[in-house]
């Protein structure tokens, strides 16, 4: 039981310190921008906004191992200490992924936010390529789930 | 659909010049093509100083305005009254600037006699003339500050030495002093002065500090009634702020105007632009009102030159041109993708939403943005959109069964959160489809370029492999008479791909192996299908922020404040996830256009047609007088 905790734990903890430390990465590029061209800020806050999905990943995650553990509502499950590894096993993709590609995905808004402030019209084209990073944090997100979800109680 | 375009010369008396680009500018028709030649630097700064000097102004202004204006306030001028270029505007812009750096300046004035009498008040009892405190033969006479915690000492020391002093008040934490000293104790007061540092003092004016204080006091009433007096007049002003909008409006026009790229020679004007193949005899009409004399030579875009791109879609596909412009503007000469873009973008869309209650909040806050916040440019296409997809996202929330968060009734398909791996099957056959409908649009590309052997050989058996190749899965997955079938249509495929994949290539070596390196392409088919996982996994990540809302609601019920407290708990948070939902559905939807579906045929590198206009930025609107043309 335990481990599985930790694991929903780490998925909230750590994917959510990424997107918190990209969303800085990037708010802080963001508001440099926008102190000289207030207009762009409605393109720069969805640039901003970007890294910050992962903490959601993570934090879906998380539920979906509580769900499944029976802890929010109804009658905590019984697990044995393998399926307790297991459930820890099935959050790292998330951990690892979400916390490391928010952080990179930043840097890559940060590139973005650059590009928009000198050409306001290719915003969506840094959109395109900053979301780029973010598809492996959602297989990371889906591959979780699914073990999550496939894990027999 | 992209409209056709023609190059227009137009050549016109040299007199007539302002007239002619003036109401060509009135009636938007054309783009002019700058000219080749080496343009002299048009002085446009008078109208940049006009914009720049109302932004300030009105953003001034606005402190002054006594109630906000209603978002739903337009501001729709007289036709004549935009293009008449009057004085009086500018006479009011000026005497806003006036009243605001007097205002400015009452105000700087006001706070240096606050400082002054900040530095009368200790000295308030002082009862002697300020010129009279003058040391006399045999005593030298002290004013200024010590500082309060060193007061007692510096008594005691005075004390000690005969003087006589005064105590004043105290400013801050120093203690006003006076005192006198007999004059052979000269060396011994400096030495004491500096050891307590005093802090010596001269005053510069005259008089009673009782008077002076007084006179100062008046001062800054006065300020403050003319202060009091130019905000009301300010106030008043504020009613004529849409003459500023104007000015500013005219400022813009007048600057689009003189930067239009027109060739001078000694009597005639030459100016060369491209217009609409629909809209020629618009033109001419509007030629025949504004000049004499002029001539008008209408050409087809010739090999090599470089048209805008002016799309004209019905009223569903319109908004979604402004996803593709977002990437890039399609050239000229290509098909337009916006048709067969739109009908996904708003099917994925739904799909990655996927709830009833969300469309609808979606459709009402679309509506609701459109019409009382009036977007102009891009928003107004974002709000659209949103407002368009929320059908599909009711479609989907039927289909998953979901009404904001809740199951209310039976999914009519099935409860991704229940059974995701049918949801991620059914997204992998979207994509499937996706992929192929834009291998779909490259056959067409193909045929309209009359490449037959392109459209058929090429594009056509990668459709049917690709079907082939959905077919197959689904055979093997649900029905498994369809196996063979697939199996069939891809066997033909791979065939004749292989046959003629290398046909283009130069050598019986390097045809055969064309063949199968264009195979190859397979892999990079298959690696586009499986992108689409993220329609489950944002369709997921959607449901379960919802269900956890609705969890979180549920947990704190029981008593009356607990029902109070999830009511907030239920629209706080479905309206976070619905912005969530949103920003990532309108992001990863645009994605997979680019990627996945535009990577299929899409070149773009065009550019959009922005014909000269006249510039609203501040009015919305000009009431014409005669009908629009």
């Amino acid at each position: 039981m335990t481990l599985a905790i930790i694991g929903a734990a780490a998925a909230a903890v750590l994917s959510g310190l990424g997107s918190a430390y990209g969303v800085l990465l990037a708010g802080r590029a963001a508001a440099g921008v926008v102190s000289e061209k207030p207009d762009l800020f409605g393109r720069l806050l969805v640039l901003q906004a970007l890294p910050g999905t992962q903490g959601i990943y993570g934090f879906i995650v998380a539920i979906m191992v509580l769900v499944r553990l029976g802890l929010l509502g109804g009658e905590a499950v019984a697990i044995t200490e393998a399926q307790g590894w297991q459930f820890f096993v099935a959050c790292l993709p998330i951990v690892i992924v979400g916390l490391l590609s928010a952080i990179f995905q930043s840097k890559m808004s940060v590139a973005a936010i650059h590009m928009t402030a000198k050409q306001p019209e290719a915003s969506g084209k840094g959109m395109t390529m900053t979301v780029l990073v973010e598809t492996y944090a959602i297989l990371a997100l889906l591959v979780s789930i699914l073990m999550v979800l496939g894990i027999p109680l | 659909m992209i409209v056709s375009m023609k190059k227009a010369k137009i050549v016109a008396l040299k007199e007539e010049k302002e007239k002619l680009l003036s109401e060509l500018q009135k009636s938007g028709l054309v783009m002019l093509i700058p000219t080749e030649t080496e343009t002299v630097l048009i002085d446009v700064s008078k109208n940049d100083d006009v914009i720049e000097r109302t932004k300030k102004s009105l953003s001034f202004l606005e402190k002054y305005q006594e109630k906000k204006d209603s978002i739903l306030a337009k501001t729709e001028v007289e036709y004549d009254d935009f293009f008449t270029y009057d004085q009086e505007k500018m006479d009011l812009l000026i005497k806003l600037e006036e009243l605001e750096e007097k205002i400015a300046l009452t105000h700087e004035e006001n706070s240096a006699l606050l400082e002054e009498l900040d530095f009368y008040r200790p000295w308030l009892k002082l009862d002697v003339k300020l010129k009279d405190l003058t040391s006399s033969k045999y005593t030298d006479l002290f004013v200024g500050y010590v500082n309060s915690k060193d007061e007692e000492q510096f008594l005691e020391s005075l004390d000690a030495l005969g003087c006589d002093y005064k105590l004043y008040g105290l400013d801050k934490d120093k203690r006003a002093i006076i005192f006198a000293s007999y004059y052979q104790d000269k060396e011994k007061i400096d030495l004491l002065n500096k050891e307590y540092q005093f802090n010596e003092l001269k005053f510069e004016d005259d008089g009673l500090v009782k008077d002076i204080v007084k006179r100062l006091e008046k001062q800054i009433v006065t300020n403050n009634l003319y202060i009091d007096e130019a905000s009301k007049k300010l106030t008043k002003l504020t009613k004529d702020k849409e003459k500023l909008y104007i000015l500013s409006d005219q400022a813009a026009t007048d600057k689009e105007l003189k930067l239009a790229p027109a060739l001078d020679t000694l009597e005639a004007v030459y100016l060369e632009g491209w217009i609409r193949s629909d809209k020629e005899d618009v033109l001419k009409e509007v030629l025949e009102k504004a000049v004499s004399c002029y001539d008008l030579v209408l050409l087809d875009p010739e090999e090599g030159e470089d048209p805008p791109t002016c799309n004209k879609n019905n009223k569903f596909v319109t908004p979604f041109e402004s996803v593709t412009n977002m990437f890039e503007v399609p050239n000229y000469r290509e098909v337009d993708p916006n048709p067969m873009m739109s009908i996904w973008f708003w099917f994925i869309f739904g799909m990655m939403m996927g709830d009833v209650g969300y469309g609808v909040v979606m459709l009402i806050g679309g509506i609701l943005f459109l019409k009382i916040y009036k977007p102009k440019g891009m928003l107004k296409q974002i709000g659209k959109i949103i407002a368009y997809s929320s059908i599909t996202t009711v479609l989907f929330g039927v289909l998953y069964g979901s009404y904001f968060g809740f199951e209310l009734f039976k999914p009519l398909f099935v409860n991704p959160v229940e059974d995701p791996l049918t949801v991620l099957i059914f997204s992998f056959g979207v994509g499937l489809l996706h992929i192929v409908s834009g291998l779909v649009v490259k056959m067409y590309a193909s045929f309209k370029a009359k490449d037959y052997s392109g459209a058929i050989l090429d594009d056509f058996s990668w459709i049917v492999l690709l079907l082939g190749l959905g077919v197959l899965l689904a055979g093997i997955l649900y029905v498994p008479s369809l196996v063979k079938i697939g199996g069939i249509m891809m066997a033909v495929a791979v065939g004749v791909i292989i046959l003629f994949g290398g046909r283009r290539k130069k050598g019986f070596i390097r045809k055969l192996t064309g063949g199968f390196t264009s195979l190859y392409g397979l892999v990079n088919h298959m690696s586009d299908v499986l992108s689409y996982s993220r329609l489950l996994a944002l369709g997921l990540s959607t449901a379960i922020i919802g269900l956890v809302m609705n969890m979180l609601a549920g947990m704190v019920q029981g008593s009356v404040i607990g029902i109070i407290i999830s009511v907030i708990i239920y629209i706080v948070g479905h309206l976070f996830n619905i912005a969530m939902g949103l920003l990532s559905a309108y992001v990863h939807d645009s994605r997979l256009q680019y990627i996945e579906f535009f990577g299929k045929f899409y070149e773009g590198g065009g550019y959009e047609f922005k014909p000269l206009s006249v510039k609203l930025k501040h009015v919305d609107a000009i009431k014409y007088k005669e009908e629009k043309i």
